[in-house]
């Protein structure tokens, strides 16, 4: 592009890969585009710091309904281990061990232990294994328990994606969550419908 | 693909269980990979849902090496005769 052409013979090269970044089929009046870049050149000699490739300013954040934790390994510790595992399942109430992420399970058992969290309206941290191969590991061991997924309640074990399913079916669920000082949402739920069936019986 | 078929399984847990009925489906289409498990046992009285599962992980500890995924019902006999449809 002819604006390109101009603009790289006067400036330095890091705003070149800027400019040449730039794809537009838009006139961009190659004065007001000179103006922008001088204003910035001239004090520094360089291109602003946000403009350059690469930045770190712009921090990709991830946010899910569910707390996601994308843990940051402690420097020292490796992950997977013992001590880091026990750091993790104390971080949160309930800390759930998974293939994939709350909104993108990567496993139909793993999608099912987040089904159930989610009708109960618990708030979780959730750890990707499939994204660290020595925490799929680690948890295995940690637990004595040979697949994925995991839940833990207040640190312990409670169990897979079977034994959390029957706990629902059952209620017991609801129970394990109480001891944890979580209210279950489906329990609420029962609870006012229970009362508006007892409104509308007295009501008749 | 494991070396492990539903036979071997159902097998192995019956003889360790003591298992009153038993089934094993694999889901995996024959390759062995993914089980489905439903054991009824006396041993499983009075032992909490966590502890009848982890028995059975126990006695499948070696072929669990090699299998994918296992799923698994543990219901005692009395639990068994109010579930199923009776006959």
């Amino acid at each position: 592009m002819e604006i390109i052409a101009r603009a790289s013979s006067r400036t330095s090269s890091s705003c070149k890969l800027i400019i040449t970044s730039i794809v537009c089929r838009r006139i961009v009046s190659t004065s007001g585009l000179h103006r922008y870049l001088m204003l910035n050149l001239k004090p520094t000699g360089t291109s602003r710091p946000g403009n350059m490739l690469n930045n770190t300013f712009l921090s990709k954040t991830t946010s899910y309904g569910h707390s996601k934790v994308s843990f940051t390994p402690l420097s020292t510790a490796a992950t997977g281990t013992k001590e880091h595992v026990d750091e993790l399942v104390k971080k949160n109430k309930v800390v759930v061990f998974m293939k994939g992420d709350p909104d993108a399970p990567r496993c139909g058992f793993s999608n099912a232990v987040v089904q159930i969290l989610r009708m109960h309206g618990v708030t979780y941290d959730s750890h990707n294994v499939l994204e660290d191969e020595n925490l799929r590991q680690g948890i295995k061991e940690y637990s004595n328990w040979p697949t994925i997924p995991q839940v833990y309640v207040d640190g312990q074990f409670i169990g897979g994606c079977d034994i959390l399913l029957q706990m629902h079916q059952s209620g017991e669920i609801i129970e394990e969550l109480k001891k944890a000082g979580i209210r279950s949402a489906l329990l609420d739920q029962a609870l006012e419908e229970e009362r508006k069936n007892m409104d509308s019986k007295k009501s008749e | 693909m494991s070396e492990y078929n539903r036979e071997y399984i159902a097998d192995k847990l019956r003889k360790e269980l003591d298992a009153t009925y038993i089934t094993v489906d694999d889901l995996s289409d024959g390759c062995g990979a993914k089980f489905q498990a439903l054991i009824v046992s006396p041993k499983f009285e009075s032992k909490s849902l966590l502890e009848r599962h982890r028995m059975v992980n126990s006695i499948l500890a070696e072929e669990m090496k090699s299998i994918h995924a296992f799923t698994q019902k543990t219901l005692t006999p009395e639990q068994w005769k109010k579930q199923k449809p009776q006959s």
